[in-house]
C-alpha cells in the first residue's frame, strides 16, 4: 500500500544525515551471533510534521531480525523536512533508502579491484 | 656501501642475449593491457560505496582520484620512456635513488602485484565456486582454510590458465586480453546507454550531503568527498603495469606514453560516465551502500536482463586483471633476478620469447597466497604497496629533472614539479588515510624486507656485479 502511495507522493529529504540513524551498537544481538548481514531496502511515508508515519521493507536482507531492526531504528531516529506540495504547504512525502548491515569490526578493507 | 650504490643507466638493459625479451607489443596492446588491469568487477560495487560516502558528489571523488593518478601516470610515462627497462618503479629507483630504496620499492611492488593477482583470483573463484558445487565439485576445495575450506582450487586453476597463456606467448596473451577488454567496455557502455536516458537532475540534489572534507560520521563511517576519493583511488591503479612492458614494446618512445596516459584517460572516462549514469538514474539513497548498485539500478528500471548481462560479462572479463598484474609481477621479478636478488638462471628467456621460468615461479607464489592464505585480511596491503611505488616514481621524476636536466626525454611531462609533488603529496595523504592496521602491517612487511636485504640481498647484489 505505502509503495503505491510512495510513487505518487512528493519526495521528502532527511533533516539530519541518514548516517545518524544506525550505528554498530544497534546490531541485533541474535543476528550478530549468527553472523547475519545483508542489504535492506525500505520505503518510508513521511507525515506533514516530518515524523515517519509508515516504514515498509521493499527488499529483505533474508534475515527477519535485520529487517525489523531497520524499520525500528529509522522510525525512532529518522527526522525529515516536511515535503511541500505545489502551494508550498506541508504534505505527506515519501523516501526510499537502502541500509546494508555489515558485521562490525571486520579486518582490513576490500581492494575494489 | 652498497645501500646507496646506484645502478648505472647504461647497465639497465640485459647484457646476456638469452635474457632479452622479444619486442612484440604495440600501443593498442599496451592500452588494452592497462585498461584490463585497471577495470575489474570493482566498478560493479564501487558506486554503491562511493555514493554512501559522498552522495552524488561521488562524481567529484572520481575526478579527484583520477587527478592524483594522472600525476603518477605522467611520471611513469616520462621515466619509462627515458629508461625502458622491465622493472618499472624498482628499476627507476635503482638508477636514481640507490640500491636500498630500490629493494624497498621492489619489496612493496610484490605487495601490489602479487596481492592483486591473488585477491582477484579468489574473487573469480567466488563466482565460479557456486556454479561448480551443484555439479558435484566438493565445496571444501572452493575456499581457503580461513573460510572453513581446504584449498581454493578454482583460484589456483584460473592463475594456472593465465600463467600458461603468458608463458605460451606474450603477443597471443595481449590479443586475447584485448578481446576481453572490448567485451568489458561494451557491457559498461550498455549500462550507460540504458541508464543515461533516465538521467534526472533532481537526483543530484542535494549534491554534497556529507560535505567535502573527510570526517567521521556518527555511525562510525568516514564520509565526505575526500573519504570517497580515498577509496576510489584504489580502483584506478594498474596503468603502471604497462611500464613493465617497456622491453617488449615495439616502439617504447611512443607506445609506452600512449599506453600509460591513454589507459588512465580511458578508465577515468569510463568510471565518470558509469557514475554519472548511476547517480542520475536514481536518488543515491536507494543504491548507496548496496553490494551490487549497478544491478539494483537496472532492476529498478525494469531491465533485469541487462543487469544479468552486465554481471556475467564482468566475470568473464575479470581475468584481464589477473593477466595485467601477473605479467607485471613476472617482469619485475625478472629484473630482480638479472640484478642478482633472485637466482639468475630464472631470468632466462624461453624459445617463445617469454620469461617462462620466472612466470612459473611467480604463478606458484600467487597460487599459494590465493589458495591457502586469508586473503580478505591482507588484500588492503596491496594499496599500501602501490602508494610506496607511486611516491618513489614521483621522487625519481623530480630528482632526475635536477640531476640530468638535459637527458633525452621522449615523453616530457608538462609542469613536472606540480606533477611530481602532486603524485608524492597525494599518495602520502592516501597512505596516512589507510586503516591503522594496514599501515602497521605494511611497515612490518618492509621491516622483514630490510632484514632479508641485509642478510641476503646485499651480498647477492654485490656478487652479481
Amino acid at each position: 500500500m505505502s509503495a503505491i502511495l510512495a510513487a505518487t507522493l512528493v519526495p521528502a529529504m532527511p533533516a539530519k544525515s541518514p548516517a545518524y540513524w544506525v550505528s554498530d551498537n544497534d546490531y541485533p544481538s541474535g543476528a550478530l551471533q549468527r553472523k547475519e548481514e545483508g542489504p535492506v531496502a525500505f520505503s518510508l511515508l513521511i507525515a506533514p510534521n516530518g515524523r515517519i508515519a509508515n516504514c515498509m521493507i521493499t527488499q529483505t536482507s533474508g534475515f527477519a531480525d535485520l529487517d525489523e531492526r531497520t524499520c525500528a531504528m529509522i522510525a525512532s531516529r529518522g527526522r525529515f523536512k516536511a515535503a511541500r506540495d505545489e502551494n508550498a504547504a506541508a504534505t505527506y512525502g515519501s523516501y526510499r533508502g537502502l541500509l546494508s548491515w555489515r558485521l562490525p569490526g571486520k579486518l582490513g578493507g576490500p581492494s575494489y579491484r | 656501501m652498497s645501500w646507496t650504490r646506484r645502478k648505472p643507466m647504461e647497465a639497465m638493459m640485459p647484457a646476456q642475449a638469452d635474457h632479452k625479451l622479444a619486442r612484440t607489443l604495440s600501443w593498442p596492446h599496451l592500452l588494452a593491457l592497462g585498461v584490463g588491469a585497471i577495470v575489474g568487477t570493482g566498478i560493479l560495487t564501487l558506486i554503491g560505496v562511493g555514493a554512501d560516502r559522498a552522495g552524488p558528489a561521488v562524481l567529484l571523488s572520481f575526478a579527484i582520484a583520477g587527478a592524483i593518478c594522472a600525476c603518477a601516470a605522467l611520471a611513469y610515462a616520462e621515466l619509462s620512456t627515458m629508461m625502458p627497462a622491465a622493472g618499472s618503479a624498482y628499476s627507476y629507483s635503482y638508477v636514481v635513488l640507490g640500491e636500498g630504496i630500490a629493494w624497498i620499492v621492489g619489496w612493496s611492488l610484490i605487495l601490489e602485484y602479487s596481492l592483486v593477482v591473488s585477491t582477484v583470483a579468489v574473487g573469480w573463484s567466488g563466482y565460479a565456486g557456486p556454479l561448480l558445487t551443484p555439479l558435484g565439485f566438493p565445496e571444501l576445495l572452493t575456499k581457503g582454510p580461513e573460510l572453513g575450506g581446504l584449498v581454493n582450487v578454482p583460484a589456483i586453476f584460473i592463475i594456472a590458465v593465465v600463467a600458461s597463456l603468458l608463458m605460451f606467448g606474450t603477443q597471443e596473451s595481449a590479443r586475447l586480453n584485448t578481446i576481453l577488454v572490448l567485451i568489458k567496455i561494451a557491457t559498461l557502455s550498455l549500462f550507460v546507454a540504458v541508464a543515461l536516458p533516465a538521467f534526472d537532475a533532481q537526483n543530484l540534489q542535494p549534491f554534497m550531503p556529507f560535505g567535502f572534507a573527510k570526517h567521521m560520521a556518527p555511525d562510525g563511517v568516514e564520509r565526505g568527498v575526500m573519504a570517497a576519493a580515498a577509496i576510489i583511488f584504489f580502483a584506478f591503479y594498474g596503468f603502471d603495469a604497462i611500464s613493465t612492458a617497456a622491453e617488449e614494446a615495439k616502439n617504447p618512445d611512443r607506445d609506452l606514453a600512449i599506453g600509460i596516459v591513454g589507459s588512465l584517460i580511458a578508465c577515468t572516462l569510463i568510471y565518470v560516465l558509469v557514475a554519472a549514469a548511476a547517480v542520475g538514474a536514481l536518488p543515491f539513497t536507494r543504491f548507496a551502500d548496496s553490494p551490487e548498485p549497478l544491478a539494483l539500478i537496472l532492476r529498478e528500471m525494469g531491465q533485469g536482463t541487462v543487469a544479468r548481462v552486465v554481471a556475467v560479462a564482468a566475470v568473464i572479463a575479470l581475468p584481464t586483471v589477473l593477466l595485467g598484474f601477473l605479467y607485471g609481477q613476472s617482469r619485475i621479478f625478472l629484473v630482480m633476478a638479472r640484478d642478482g636478488f633472485l637466482p639468475q638462471g630464472l631470468a632466462k628467456i624461453s624459445r617463445r620469447g617469454t620469461p617462462a621460468r620466472i612466470t612459473l615461479v611467480t604463478a606458484i607464489l600467487v597460487a599459494i597466497i590465493a589458495g591457502l592464505l586469508p586473503i580478505d585480511e591482507i588484500a588492503a596491503l596491496a594499496n599500501a604497496g602501490t602508494l610506496i611505488a607511486f611516491t618513489s616514481v614521483g621522487l625519481c621524476l623530480l630528482v632526475l629533472r635536477r640531476r640530468l636536466p638535459d637527458m633525452r626525454r621522449p615523453f616530457r611531462t608538462p609542469a613536472a614539479w606540480f606533477v611530481g609533488l602532486g603524485a608524492m603529496g597525494g599518495c602520502a595523504y592516501l597512505f596516512i588515510s589507510l586503516p591503522m592496521q594496514t599501515i602497521l602491517a605494511c611497515l612490518g612487511w618492509n621491516a622483514v624486507g630490510l632484514v632479508v636485504y641485509f642478510l641476503y640481498g646485499q651480498k647477492r647484489a654485490s656478487a652479481a656485479k
